[in-house]
């Protein structure tokens, strides 16, 4: 077994610039209803699962740098060489990989969300937390709306609050992974979030990245946290340029003198 | 017994995944054998295996119990309720219903509940439904004296929560047919009142505590408890303890971890549920093995003393050895 080296933790706020739909489940058959909820904490707030973020951004890693070994067609990529499989665990029973990365759910900034409505005088009480927007088919021949569909979404504006962390064990190549991991976010930027993406749905930014990493020795001392940045970047496009320097930091860190 | 408290907090909502072989099933709370895995496996990231061993052997732990913070910062603390017959002369069965429910006591009325053991006739004459010394509210006993304390109790506890999931084809950019969509279940911790924070704790008694154990929960707390840790599932934000005097001398014991006896105690059960433990086994690398199942006693059996229990190997292979926790931490009592 590789030993443990320490941990890259990536804080941000994931901002949707259009609605957002992440599909949930419904509790109950309520007449008149909402038919297609979005996903929501046990106290009712949208949220972004972990397992959506992870899901789509190794997706769309794996559509770009291609599937080596698949178990049946479609499947994510098992090969358990690539950095893709490195960085999210090989999808095969045969070539296993530690999974080194860990994604956390977002949750809803109301704060910053109500900020972002100051303008519309709603009370607290009155700030609605997702819109419905109703979607249809038109019959080409008679110009009619057919199957009217109400769905639920997170309007635009919405800010939740995300974290990502990078585990890395001995022999990793720390630069290539943490260029990897990024060029997912570049992707997703890119690219949206959650359902109905090609109707406009699920557009997102990140904003006020932040970066601190923590090594093995760390954690038997005084278990603090080093940051890269004593302010966080406010902007994807900010942290982007500085991304090389990151990644020198964190691997000198990690293996650096008396940790290796 | 000098024990630590060690509570774990989150930031947001507590949420973890014990598994029960099954993603739409959860276990009902994290056992102290799950709790010693993933102190053991962050052990391992820390330290070699000397330390480990040595901490296996000399570690005794309970499992992970709810408590709820106040907004004055005053912490109450919940234990299982004793597997033991309690007695009621209430005749009313709505209200005798309403004392079944309950299932977690606050210490202050667990230790109430359990002065009241009648060792004769092996039972607590003991009366939940006396409003003069118990409060209830759902799940949840207290003594009237912390009554103060029951709106606080509204919408707390564990609740399990259902997320759907789909896989997607990378092909089509739609849900498999097959397996493409499920639902996993979690297990949360919430509370009702945003002026409250719920937390998870357990009980452990280890001498090299600050040196060894310390590291390890900071970790641990990054590394998550249970299931799909990848998705942030059982992660905390941080861990304070406490000292605490845990009474150990008595004839009998209510336990507080899922429990082995050994050979010679296989006598001294009084009341006691079995919990089928299995699995499979995450030794820090990727493959995980199925371990043998086994049949341990739950939290709130009630023994007699001497019980210590003892960890096992359930390895499934010759080459492996892969410790399973089942040391008896508890409330002793006469």
């Amino acid at each position: 077994m590789n030993r443990f080296l320490g941990k890259l933790f990536i804080y941000f706020e994931i901002e949707a610039l259009t609605g957002l739909r992440i599909g949930g489940a419904r509790d109950s058959a309520e007449i008149g209803g909402l038919d297609n909820p979005v996903i929501k904490t046990v106290d009712g707030k949208p949220y972004i699962p972990a397992s959506s973020l992870k899901g789509k951004i190794r997706c769309l890693l794996d559509r770009k740098d291609g599937v080596r070994v698949a178990r049946r067609e479609g499947d994510p990529c098992g090969c358990g060489q690539c950095e893709v499989c490195r960085l999210f665990g090989a999808h095969s029973d045969k070539n296993k990989t530690l999974t080194r990365l860990c994604f956390r759910d977002a949750f809803l900034n109301f704060e910053k969300y109500r900020e972002s409505l100051k303008d519309s005088k709603l009370l607290d009480d009155e700030i609605p937390l997702t819109e419905e927007k109703m979607e249809n088919i038109i019959d080409r021949l008679k110009g009619t709306a057919q199957h009217p569909r109400p769905m639920e979404r997170v309007p635009a504006g919405a800010v939740f609050d995300g974290e990502v962390v990078v585990n890395f064990y001995e022999g990793d190549d720390v630069k290539k992974l943490i260029r990897k991991f990024w060029e997912g976010l570049r992707l997703l930027v890119d690219d949206y979030l959650g359902g109905s993406g090609t109707r406009g749905y699920g557009k997102v930014t990140f904003r006020n990245l932040a970066f601190s990493w923590k090594t093995r020795k760390d954690y038997q001392t005084k278990n603090q946290a080093h940051w890269f940045s004593d302010i966080p970047f406010s902007n994807f496009e900010d942290a982007d340029h500085k991304l090389d320097e990151l990644c020198e930091k964190v691997s000198q860190a990690l293996y650096g003198a008396g940790e290796h | 017994m000098k024990c630590r408290v060690v509570k774990l907090f989150s930031k947001n909502v507590v949420c973890l995944r014990p598994g029960a072989g099954r993603m739409d099933r959860t276990e009902s709370m994290i056992h102290a054998d799950t709790l010693f895995s993933a102190l053991c496996n962050a052990l391992l990231k820390l330290y070699d295996e000397g330390v480990l061993l040595q901490f296996a052997e000399r570690v005794v732990l309970s499992s992970l119990f709810p408590g709820l913070r106040s907004e004055d910062g005053k912490d109450l603390l919940f234990l299982p309720r004793p597997v033991a017959p309690f007695s009621t002369s209430d005749t009313d069965l709505l209200r005798r219903k309403k004392e079944k429910k309950v299932s977690w006591f606050s210490w202050k009325a667990f230790a109430k509940v359990i002065s009241r053991f009648n060792a004769k006739q092996l039972r607590f004459d003991c009366n939940l439904l006396n409003e003069e010394i118990f409060a209830l509210e759902g799940r949840f006993a207290l003594l009237s004296e912390e009554k103060e304390m029951l709106g606080a109790l509204q919408g707390f506890g564990f609740l399990s929560g259902v997320e759907p999931h789909v896989a997607i084809d990378r092909v089509s950019n739609t849900a498999f047919e097959e397996g493409g969509f499920y639902f996993q279940e979690n297990l949360v911790l919430t509370t009702g009142t945003e002026d409250t924070t719920p937390f998870l704790y357990f009980l452990v008694h280890y001498e090299r505590f600050e040196e060894v154990l310390q590291p390890a929960l900071n970790l641990l707390v990054e590394e998550g408890i249970g299931g799909e840790r990848h998705q942030g599932k059982g992660i905390f934000d941080r861990w304070e303890s406490e000292e605490i005097e845990l009474p150990d001398q008595g004839n009998y014991l209510a336990l507080f971890s899922v429990a082995l006896p050994n050979r010679e105690e296989t006598g001294n059960l009084i009341y006691y549920d079995l919990v089928l433990r299995r699995g499979f086994v995450y030794h820090g690398g990727p493959t995980a093995f199925y371990k043998k199942p086994i049949f341990k006693l739950v939290e709130g059996s009630i023994v007699r003393l001497p019980f210590a229990g003892c960890n096992i190997d359930v390895a499934p292979r010759d080459d492996y050895r892969v410790i399973s926790y089942g040391k008896a931490l508890g409330f002793a009592f006469s």
